[in-house]
């Protein structure tokens, strides 16, 4: 069955206080296109399939290659990355909608503040006597090296917090993303001079133990990362951490 | 000194660690202990007598059963309250663990409701009101079938609420960390989930 | 002179972020601005890896050969100080990246690997999986996160840099911003402002740069007078999988690790690049590689199904070696192509891809051609107090770039521009809290009332129709293979598309994250860097680097060995010609 044309449905909002409504286009087909071609075409011609002329919808993207994060949204029920969501792929018409556990900005807008904002609480970076020469860094195990890249993909782009049941508009938990994070940089040699403020951060407010095990976020994540065997593994830490405390060693 | 926001990390896991023990030791001891029902109604009174006439034993029973099932059920109410478990994780289905996350709070909710009931018939009725609490007294108590309905629903919440939570615990503290450990861990979960309820509805039937 | 200055860095990719680095170690504190959140700037799309003559392999490799080959690959365009101060801070600067543990590959003693790539015979080329930019992105990403939550940084994310703010000398002291969600326009004092804003690719529509590389920052500061340089190069990456929305890289690192070019002829596969080139095979530097896929499909119309596609064929190595070392790349292709790399072959073609050419920066060497460090003049615009670093500045480069230089050069441009801001803030007599609060109130009023007049736009045209059309003149006409009556053409259309762009209807009354008032600006910004491009290709009648024209094949040394130089005024870009440095090694035949 050839198809001629794609039918799109965006769900618009002009700020986060304005009532949402959906509105409809249809553009013409091509092979082997994306979301963000489809949003492109929207904005070239933004015309609803009643033929009314409307706003170009408002939309975050940046890379277009699934490494930046920015295009994240839910299409057709599922979160992704506009970029490599293919149309092909897709039944119609094709439902877009915005991440619904950060605040809205506009249309496909959101705000993902809380994630860095949790990162910088997290402490998830190496500290550094400075950047002047101070020769090679210390030498890493090739494994070590290929389990840390599979960590360090993670682009903070929210997938993993929007399927979390423990994540919501209010609750403060940092979700998979940053306890991830904690754990690449707990194994990085020099990283781990420092693993007791990340553990004590990570289980600060909103920290690890929001966890509620649902484990959505591991299918969710874009990049395959192993997000719940990094939230157990920083519960092994924890544990080990505290039992340490308690009883020295 | 650990910040205010520290303790919630320690609750937390005082909660994940009370519902293995003492009151998973305690469910698991209450299974086998009743299952003298199974040998007929000498056997269970003898059973009865005995706990009956341990010492300290309003200190076990406050100490290691009530407290511990208070602080379990009301903080869980709190976890509950935190999370949004109907919220439709976005295109991932009835994926097994984010049903297991709803599943285990519907049931936390259930048994809360369902401890509460059997106490009070069981055990307040003996304190407080001066039954004497037997094999007969059992029988006459779960004969009807609307008992029955409410007894078997409670046994398989209080299975699956505790399997599950065997899972969560070794995933919680970090017992299990490889995708494939937990994946093994799912399965023994669901193993005792089964193991314990058709021991569970075996002894409520044995009373008769 | 206050007691702490007051710096902004525009952009927030690896140049803008080392800079930041630079100036928060010296205990400064620092604005950063962005369109996008600083971790999701383009550095991300950086696949192959960085270059470093480290020398692990004992091939005999060397910062003076990493020199000579940067310098060779530019055609000779490039000044040759600030080139070999790069190829010599390389090692250290790998080493550092290391340090902030970046997951660099590593050999199996656990040392950092290395691999070959364009334009050189030596394993120069440190890399993370094929991600080597979003790696090293990060890194620095969370050495700033670290001076953020020091409260030594402050994060303006989802701003757009408008203009920089002049005083009464014509030294910047300072910049106009928009928050682009409340739209709110604002200046920002300041006593040393950097751009680091990265390319301008979306100039060409389709490219392989990200969405935000718009070059719209560097076209303001141009339009205010800053100086534009070498805009004509215009690096064709020959290796990118065609899209609708962008076309998407496939590193070098394919054809590093043994990845072969290939079309069918007479029902054979045809090496073309092993058999023209048996010394540097498949990894001859990008224009070369480009205008020989170009050839093979336009003149000898041998592309794959009659097609403007070649094949890529990485199929002969085994598939735990390339997961390995590839993984990221061609997960990319399985991801928007549907076919898995590592079975059959990839169809690719050219893709407009950087910019070597860019905003005029001065540098200071001595007289061995040392590049001074901490020098107030290292990476100053024309413009006192605006600095420029990455692929925003015209140097390294020269007319071609080779691949894994681009990294090295955003790290080592922002590690020369942060001290130099820093010591040019410090050595000001009057701070920028002395210039009057009116100077600022003035542009912020400028800003408002050209904001105002693109809001109130009501003809007919619509912008992002304007931008694709655009897109499809430059690429056309502006690109691989250049004629001056082409050339020609484009200007005018860019002069039609200029007038059309005043026929713009905006369409979008809101005053909350309007996108459409954002990106009309910034389509006027790249209109005008379109002409600086074209017409800077036009005058240059010879072929250099990327800069090819059939009429002209021969590089011309005599007449064009010089540097670039456009400034704005109202009727266009005025020309200008300097020399280039070429004081230590002198122009040679390029062959490979």
């Amino acid at each position: 069955m050839a198809k001629n044309t794609i039918e799109l449905k965006i769900k618009r909002q002009d700020g986060p206080n304005v009532a949402a409504r959906w509105e409809e286009f249809s553009i013409p087909y091509k092979p082997n296109t994306n979301i963000i071609s489809a949003l492109m075409e929207v904005r070239r011609h933004p015309y609803t399939v009643q033929g009314q002329k409307t706003t170009p919808p408002v939309w975050d993207a940046n890379c277009l290659e699934e490494v930046c994060g920015a295009c994240s949204m839910i299409i057709n029920g599922k979160v992704r990355q506009a970029c490599s969501a293919l149309i092909d792929h897709l039944e119609q018409p094709i439902a877009l909608e915005p991440m619904t556990k950060f605040p809205l900005v506009r249309d496909l807008v959101v705000d993902r503040r809380r994630m860095f904002d949790a990162l910088k609480r997290m402490h998830a970076w190496i500290p550094i006597d400075g950047t002047y020469n101070l020769g090679p860094g210390p030498r890493v195990d090739p494994n070590m090296q290929a389990g840390a890249y599979s960590l360090a993909r993670c682009m903070t782009c929210g997938c993993c917090l929007e399927v979390c049941p423990q994540v919501t508009p209010t609750s403060k938990f940092i979700g998979a993303a940053a306890i991830s994070q904690v754990r690449l940089f707990n194994m990085h040699p020099t990283g781990k001079m420092h693993a007791r403020e990340r553990l004590e951060a990570l289980m600060g407010e909103g920290g690890l133990q929001d966890c509620g095990n649902a484990q959505n976020c591991v299918h969710a994540c874009p990049k395959e990362i192993p997000l719940t065997e990094s939230i157990a593994a920083m519960g092994r830490e924890t544990t080990a951490y505290v039992l340490k405390r308690l009883f020295g060693g | 000194m650990a910040t205010p926001a520290v303790w919630q990390f320690y609750l937390r896991r005082l909660h994940s660690l009370a519902g293995i023990f003492p009151i998973g030791v305690f469910l698991l001891e209450h299974f086998f202990g009743n299952a003298f029902a199974t040998r007929g109604p000498e056997a269970y009174n003898r059973y009865v007598e005995f706990l009956l006439g341990m010492p300290y034993l309003p200190v076990l029973e406050i100490g290691l059963v009530f407290g511990p099932l208070l602080f379990h059920g009301i903080y869980g109410l709190f976890i509950t309250a935190g999370g949004d478990a109907f919220h439709p994780a976005q295109g991932l289905g009835a994926r097994y663990h984010n049903v297991a996350y709803l599943l285990q709070r519907i049931t936390g909710i259930i048994l809360l409701v369902y401890i509460s009931y059997h106490v009070w018939n069981t055990r307040v009725q003996a304190v407080f009101f001066g039954q004497h609490v037997d094999y007969a007294y059992m029988a006459r108590y779960l004969a009807p079938t609307y008992e029955k309905a409410v007894y078997i629903v409670g046994i398989l919440c209080a299975c699956y609420h505790f399997a599950h939570g065997l899972f969560n615990f070794a995933y919680k503290w970090g017992l299990t960390v490889s995708a494939k450990a937990q994946q093994a861990m799912t399965y023994a979960s669901l193993v005792v989930f089964a193991a314990m309820s058709a021991v569970g509805i075996h002894i409520l039937f044995s009373f008769k | 002179m206050a007691a702490r200055p007051k710096t902004i860095v525009v952009g927030g990719g690896l140049a803008g972020l080392m800079a930041v680095i630079k100036i928060a170690e010296a205990g400064i504190p620092v604005q950063i601005f962005s369109f996008v959140p600083v971790k999701r700037s383009h550095s991300v799309c950086a696949q192959g890896g960085i270059n470093a003559s480290v020398n692990t392999k004992g091939e005999g490799d060397s910062p003076q050969i990493h020199f000579y080959e940067t310098v060779k690959g530019g055609d000779f365009l490039a000044n040759q100080p600030l080139a070999k101060g790069m190829c010599e801070a390389a090692p250290g600067i790998v080493y550092l990246l290391d340090r902030m543990g970046v997951p660099f590959n590593r050999t199996p003693e656990g040392l950092l690997d290395f691999r070959g790539f364009g334009g050189t015979l030596y394993s120069r080329t440190a890399f993370a999986g094929a991600t080597t930019g979003q790696q090293l992105l990060y890194a620095l990403d969370e050495q700033v996160r670290k001076y953020e939550a020091e409260e030594l940084v402050e994060k303006y994310e989802y701003w757009e840099f408008l203009s920089i703010v002049k005083d009464s000398e014509g030294a910047c002291r300072g910049i106009a911003a928009q928050d682009l969600r409340t739209m709110e326009i604002r200046v920002f004092p300041a006593d040393a402002v950097c751009l680091a804003t990265g390319g301008n690719g979306v100039i060409y529509g389709k490219s392989t740069l990200s969405m935000v590389c718009t070059g719209s920052a560097a076209s303001a500061v141009y339009q205010q007078g800053a100086i534009h340089a070498n805009g004509e190069f215009i690096q064709v990456h020959p290796t990118a999988i065609p899209g609708e929305d962008k076309h998407r890289l496939m590193s070098e690192s394919a054809r590093a690790e043994g990845g072969r070019m290939w079309v069918p002829r007479d029902g054979k596969p045809w090496y073309f690049l092993e058999e023209k080139y048996p010394r540097y095979k498949n990894l001859v530097p990008r224009d070369i590689a480009t205008r020989e896929i170009y050839h093979v499909c336009r003149v000898l119309k041998l592309g794959v199904d009659g097609k403007d596609m070649v094949y890529l064929d990485l199929s002969h190595i085994p598939a735990e070696t390339l997961n390995r070392k590839l993984g990221g790349i061609l997960e990319i292709y399985e991801k928007f192509v549907g076919d898995d790399p590592r079975k059959v072959p990839m169809k690719v073609f050219p893709s407009i891809h950087y910019s070597m050419g860019g905003l005029w920066i001065d540098y200071e060497a001595d007289g061995s051609g040392n590049i001074v460090a901490g020098s107030p003049r290292n990476h100053q615009t024309n413009i006192p107090g605006l600095f420029a670093a990455g692929e925003v500045d015209y140097e390294y480069h020269g007319a071609n770039r080779l691949g894994a230089n681009s990294l090295l050069s955003c790290f080592y441009g922002g590690m020369l521009a942060g001290p130099a801001m820093v010591s040019y803030a410090k050595g000001l007599e009057r701070s920028c809290d002395a210039v009057p609060a009116s100077v600022f109130e003035a542009e912020r009023k400028r800003q408002e009332e050209a904001c105002g007049r693109i809001s109130a736009l009501s003809g007919t045209e619509n912008p992002f129709v304007l931008h694709q059309e655009l897109g499809e003149v430059m690429t056309d006409n502006v690109a691989v293979v250049r004629y001056n009556d082409k050339l020609q053409a484009a200007d005018n259309a860019i002069l039609a598309f200029m007038d059309r762009w005043k026929c713009i209807d905006i369409h979008d009354a809101s005053t909350w994250a309007n996108q459409a008032v954002s990106f009309t600006r910034q389509l006027w910004n790249m209109l005008e860097l379109a002409r600086v491009i074209t017409l800077g290709a036009l005058r240059r009648d010879e072929s250099r680097g990327s800069h090819y024209k059939p009429d002209f094949p021969e590089r011309n040394d005599g007449a064009w060995l010089k540097t670039t130089l456009a400034t704005w005024t109202p009727s266009g870009p005025e020309f200008r010609y300097a020399p280039v440095d070429i004081s230590l090694l002198k122009p040679e035949a390029r062959k490979y």
